[in-house]
């Protein structure tokens, strides 16, 4: 009787495993599991401070917390409006004075500690973000390959990815609403629906600034698309520009009536004015090496060089990308739309002064279409499952690594994965993986893998602040092999990998834009 | 054409951000707030009626003014030629305390100056015959002071004599804190700490103003500070306070015991309390906290014994929100008359 009724309940299973409904639960209900009881130890602070203002009836920028567009302030600011209206915001955090003395040593973590409630406002958004754009990824790709198969995988490879996963749930980066604009606006681009493709681009620029470096090569692509009759051409160039202009006219107008536009200028603005700080997984990594500290000293005081610099090469990067559509002018658009768009967003990656991980969610729609074009359902559900057994491996080898205060696992266990990676065939899954894993391990080695749990040790017994204190501060001063510190070893490695798949995918797309094929 | 799921999600999102823009802008419940009192015998009845939408504490302090004060001018001395704090922790408190004050009410106006305009607003005061009021803040960080010290030092003190206000956020380092501070007093207000340098302990100051300033590397003396017959305003620990106000002939130096890097936020919020309550140079005679339910008209009524106060004297009632992120200020003054 038992065999069979586990028999019945496997087969059940496995059949639930083809049903994207139990994918969209069992993401939804991972998410809410990782996400309510852990936080990034800095930028929730400022989450905290906005949604706060948002309850107490200030504006987005009417106190000086908040340093980007206003799209997120908007969506955080009216989740938290509403929940306060059944949730005491005085519970949205809590001050833990055992947590001033590694913030003083750190510079990087925050006493403020946000509660349960709070992160069920500021990431339910986020879920639902990650959520509908599953939804679009699924139902173009099932558009294009007529495969269920293939658009359960595609949906999986960005719902239950482990990148954005981590960046929505646990660190709360609202990346996934910059991607969701972006990649909407190439979706309906694709579909020629001009007006809405302006509107959600210029969305997506007034959430995070970088997507405004595609607007070239959209209005180029138009002009492709419409190059028999160039009335139409000019006719949809402007569609798409008043979607734009109507888009960002409405979303900014409640700055302008409140007086509060020039601060929102200002707060973007801030940190080339008072100096920029470099490194992540961009090229200025180089600064985490020993005899290299200078970098660091030398970019904050030349913030504007810096600036003009990466604006330069992100120009003649598009040069170099309108000779190669110019030789080619007579290839199909869809083309030049996503390899294009995939090509500038990696170029504008590799050019900024500094590459937090969760950016690299912006291209994840991106290289999902494009992989589930190329391969088979057998070789994506084979990648699919090799992204996760690499993270699982980062995982164990940090928590691992950590608790026996051994630097030797956690470095053999990088290079293993490091190689792995190198060894893979070098196609655009080779980049999602270096892309994952990369951000993973950067991530990790920021402050610890401790450090996000501060909230459940806050708020339930579970775990002691003092243990998550002693492993950050034992992680944070663990001396390092070719840098000041371990974790800066660590930045350097996965900086370089990251560096790597994305010099891989420019490769790529260059290589796919000069191919005859579609 | 909106028969296509994508123009859909595109437009039904889009009109979600616009209306979120527009309610989070427009659609603020601001909270009621009336008040009335009636000066009786020997005590003033003073009522109060508040309705909100979100559950709040209140505290209501009522302070004796020895004499008027009114901060018109504010300003934040930073310059890049000389060390001293990062340029975006300068920048971020001149933003953060210009908020704080807007918040509040303030009407007077606050500037980021540089040594030269420094040194002429020094002289300035020094130079002038007239009576001196308390209507100027000078706002320095002792990361910036060894050089401009050497200068300027003697002049700052006779600026803060004249009627000046000092607020000075004295720096992490023990030895220049406790050589500059010796150039205002000839006894030693600094006690240095390396390790648990963080005070979370409220004094009666703090508590009254909702100060939040914690450090206290060079903790000021909490005995020094009552010799000089100073008030001790900030958070406590072992025998220093994190924050003191001073008297200094006819100004005060209002000190904070540590450095900016992670509390410019803190600090401009403090900063923008004492100078709208002007409590470092008032006499708090009452304070009582107020819980506020959401969605409920309360009403509160308070007795102020004014036996104690001087005729023809200001008194303020100042009722404010307790916690981050406040937006409730009201200040109100009652002059006392025979």
């Amino acid at each position: 009787m038992l065999p069979l009724l586990e028999k019945v309940m496997l087969n059940k299973l496995y059949k639930l495993k083809d049903n994207v409904i139990f994918w969209v639960f069992f993401g939804l209900i991972l998410r809410y599991v990782l996400g309510l009881y852990t936080s990034e130890a800095r930028d929730d602070q400022i989450w905290i401070y906005q949604a706060l203002n948002a309850s107490y009836g200030l504006g987005v920028y009417h106190r000086w917390d908040f340093a980007y567009p206003p799209v997120w302030g908007y969506l955080l600011g009216i989740f938290a409006k509403l929940f306060s209206l059944i949730y005491d915001p005085r519970n949205f955090s809590s001050n833990i004075n055992e947590l001033y003395d590694i913030s003083l040593k750190t510079l990087s973590v925050s006493p403020i500690t946000p509660s349960p409630g709070f992160n069920f406002i500021t990431k339910t958004p986020l879920f639902i973000v990650d959520l509908v754009i599953g939804y679009i990824i699924y139902k173009f790709v099932s558009e294009k390959s007529c495969s269920k198969e293939k658009s359960i995988i595609a949906f999986n490879l960005w719902f239950m990815n482990p990148l954005v996963i981590y960046s929505s749930a646990i660190i709360g980066k609202f990346e996934s609403v910059v991607c969701f604009f972006t990649f909407l606006s190439i979706i309906l681009l694709y579909k020629k629906y001009y007006f809405f493709s302006g509107c959600t681009l210029m969305l997506g620029v007034l959430t995070k600034i970088f997507p405004i470096n595609l607007i070239p090569l959209f209005l180029i692509i138009i002009f492709i698309s419409n190059k028999n009759k160039i009335t139409h051409a000019i006719s949809n160039i402007f569609t798409f520009s008043l979607g734009s202009l109507v888009s960002a006219v409405l979303i900014l107008s409640p700055l302008f009536l409140t007086y509060t536009f020039e601060n929102c200028l200002t707060a973007t603005t801030l940190r080339v004015h008072t100096g920029l700080i470099v490194g992540g997984l961009s090229p200025w990594a180089v600064r985490y090496l020993l005899g290299y500290e200078w970098i660091e000293k030398w970019a904050n005081r030349n913030s504007f060089l810096i600036v003009n610099i990466q604006e330069i090469l992100i120009i003649l990067a598009m040069f170099f990308l309108l000779v190669i559509i110019w030789r080619n002018i007579s290839r199909p658009y869809e083309k030049y739309l996503w390899y294009g768009t995939f090509y500038i967003l990696l170029i504008t990656f590799l050019t900024m002064f500094i590459l937090n991980p969760p950016y690299l969610v912006w291209v994840v729609p991106i290289l999902v279409v494009l992989i589930t074009q190329d391969s088979d359902y057998e070789t994506l559900s084979k990648s699919f499952n090799k992204i996760w057994q690499l993270s699982f491996l980062i995982i164990l080898s940090f928590v691992i690594g950590q608790l026996l205060n051994s630097r030797l696992l956690i470095l053999l266990c990088i290079g293993f994965l490091v190689s792995t990676i190198l060894l893979e065939e070098k196609n655009l899954m080779a980049v999602l993986i270096s892309i994952v894993v990369s951000s993973l391990i950067f991530y990790f080695s920021l402050r610890g893998l401790e450090i996000i749990f501060t909230p459940l040790a806050a708020f339930s017994k579970v775990l002691p602040m003092q243990t998550i204190i002693n492993q950050t501060v034992s992680f944070w001063n663990w001396p390092g092999l070719g840098t000041r510190f371990f974790r800066y070893d660590l930045h350097f490695i996965s900086a370089l990998l990251g560096i790597y798949g994305m010099i891989l995918g420019i490769f790529i797309s260059i290589k796919k834009l000069k191919e005859k094929s579609l | 054409m909106m028969k296509d799921a994508y123009v859909k999600i595109a437009f039904f999102s889009f009109l979600f951000i616009v209306l979120a823009g527009f309610v989070i802008h427009f659609f603020c419940l601001t909270p009621s707030f009336s008040c009335g009192y009636k000066i009786a015998n020997n005590h003033i009845d003073f009522s109060f009626y508040i309705y909100f939408y979100y559950p709040m504490t209140i505290n209501l302090l009522v302070l004796e003014e020895n004499f008027p004060v009114e901060i018109k001018k504010i300003f934040i001395y930073y310059d890049k030629n000389y060390t001293g704090p990062e340029k975006r922790t300068a920048w971020g408190l001149f933003d953060h305390l210009y908020s704080e004050l807007q918040i509040r009410n303030y009407q007077g106006n606050i500037k980021m100056i540089a040594t030269q305009e420094l040194k002429s607003i020094l002289i300035k005061k020094l130079v002038s015959s007239q009576e001196n009021s308390l209507s100027e803040a000078i706002v320095l960080n002792t990361m910036a002071f060894p050089e401009i010290f050497q200068e300027l030092g003697i002049f700052i003190k006779e600026w803060v004599n004249k009627g000046g206000i000092l607020f000075w956020i004295v720096g992490k380092s023990k030895f220049e804190a406790q050589n500059l501070t010796s150039v205002f007093w000839t006894k030693q207000l600094i006690l240095p700490f390396y390790k648990d340098c963080v005070a979370s302990k409220n004094s009666f100051g703090s508590k009254a103003l909702d100060l939040h300033y914690p450090f206290i590397f060079n903790g000021l003396d909490i005995s020094m500070v009552n010799f000089l017959k100073g008030k001790v305003l900030g958070k406590i620990k072992y025998r220093t306070t994190s924050v003191a106000s001073i008297p200094l002939g006819k100004g005060y130096a209002i000190m904070f015991g540590g450095s900016m890097p992670l509390s410019s936020k803190d600090i401009a919020k403090d900063i923008a309390q004492l100078v709208i309550s002007n409590a470092f140079c008032s006499n708090i005679k009452q304070c009582k906290t107020y819980k506020i339910r959401r969605f409920k008209k309360e009403s509160f009524h308070e007795e102020i014994n004014y036996k104690f106060f001087k005729l023809n004297q200001n008194l303020i009632i100042y009722i404010y929100q307790i916690g981050e992120q406040a937006t409730f200020f009201k200040k109100i003054q009652i002059l006392i008359e025979d």
